[in-house]
């Protein structure tokens, strides 16, 4: 390919790829990290121009963004876990920017979030926050669009379940506290727990 | 968006389109992109980045069945031709095997279970010990490529034993395939979880 139209062709890509992997790297890391694994990210779009289908270009540039960061990490000498810091932005003092707001509304999500397996949360991190469906999220993650599929269900269900464990719980120290100092409440509680 | 679930998600996003980034300043992005296009090609490292790529699987499948498999065998090792039941394994000799070096240069190919049915080893079990950056493997089964009742992986460099980047537990039963040589990365080996346990029943016919 002559320099000229291999230039326009990485200018072209990376209009397209630069801001969703720069978004995507500081969903994942710090700052200073993520822009370091984005030169490399691009580094290696602009070397390997010609292996990037046209079809998944973006998930492509995910793929190779994950790696980076994970060779990164451990070039560093740092065993955080990828999906260790994913889950850490869940915490709001883990993330750079918070989109949430702190509110009663966000916190349950934040939890159950929080608890899912590391590769089930990836999943819902790239279909949600990325944006992708699964045959897209099947070419980040070098799995079967199947297996996403299987994943995001499992996802789904599991933070269906724990936001639903979390409105009983709610309801549950609700009622405890419209109960306290209320007698015959009480004594009715107590002798539930020791019968 | 459509879906309650993903809508509320997407606004817990650390990274909404409100935050700025480098695409948002013309000038930087611009410097960017020339000091990546001012760097040369390697001409070296194209093979060896690519050596991952889809298109290789099939270059390497072809190498291997050609005989240029390093397998490291301890003791015996049965052919590599495909095995149309699982083997029991053999508990008095064991297999060396090398874990993939970890390329953050490499794209992996989508998984397909054709691909996985290519490899020429594939064997299932447990991890019952990692010292020095060899995981120990028990088999319990073999689907392809062997009888040994242990399988030992010995990592590329003292980075530790990882595979796609994820440390092995011991303790954890993992599903293996490789190919000359090398434990095959890129999903094609990992922790037996059943939509891998799936894709391996499925590729090796068992």
């Amino acid at each position: 390919m002559p320099s000229h139209d291999r230039n326009d062709r990485f200018e072209r890509l990376a209009a397209e790829v630069l801001d969703p992997l720069e978004r995507y790297l500081r969903r994942r890391a710090a700052p200073e990290d993520a822009v370091e694994v984005l030169n490399d990210t691009l580094l290696i779009l602009w070397r390997r121009l010609d292996d990037v289908p046209p079809e998944a270009t973006l998930p492509w540039c995910y793929a190779v963004a994950r790696r980076c960061l994970a060779n990164q990490r451990r070039a560093a000498g740092r065993r955080v876990a990828l999906l260790e810091r994913a889950r850490g932005l869940f915490d709001r003092t883990g993330s750079e920017h918070s989109a949430a707001d702190g509110s009663p509304d966000t916190e349950p999500l934040e939890r159950a979030l929080a608890r899912l397996p590391g590769a089930e949360l990836e999943v819902i991190r790239l279909w949600a926050w990325e944006q992708l469906e699964p045959r897209e999220i099947a070419t980040v993650l070098g799995v079967s669009s199947n297996a996403v599929s299987i994943r995001l269900h499992r996802a789904r269900k599991r933070l269906a379940a724990s936001l639903e464990a979390d409105g009983r719980r709610g309801v549950r120290a609700g009622s405890a506290e419209r109960s306290a100092g209320h007698p015959d409440t009480e004594l009715v509680s107590t002798e539930r727990r020791n019968p | 968006m459509n879906d309650p679930m993903r809508d509320q998600i997407h606004r817990l996003d650390p990274m909404p389109p409100t935050v700025p980034t480098i695409a948002d300043s013309g000038a930087e992005a611009r410097q960017l992109m020339e000091k990546i296009m001012a760097t040369p090609i390697d001409q070296q490292a194209q093979p060896r980045e690519r050596a991952l790529s889809r298109r290789t699987w099939t270059t390497r499948s072809v190498f291997a069945a050609a005989g240029l498999v390093t397998v490291v065998a301890i003791a015996a090792v049965v052919g590599f031709g495909r095995v149309t039941a699982p083997a029991a394994p053999t508990p008095a000799v064991a297999v060396k095997l090398a874990l993939p070096v970890f390329d953050a240069a490499g794209s992996c190919p989508v998984f397909d279970v054709a691909i996985l049915g290519q490899a020429p080893i594939a064997f299932g079990g447990t991890v019952t010990g990692i010292e020095t950056g060899v995981v120990e493997i028990q088999v319990d089964q073999w689907y392809r490529g062997g009888t040994a009742g242990t399988v030992r992986l010995a990592a590329p460099s003292a980075d530790g034993a990882a595979l796609d980047g994820l440390a092995f537990e011991t303790g954890g039963r993992y599903l293996v395939s490789a190919t000359g040589g090398t434990a095959n990365g890129c999903g094609l080996s990992g922790l037996a979880g059943p939509e891998l346990q799936a894709a391996f029943d499925q590729a090796f016919g068992s």
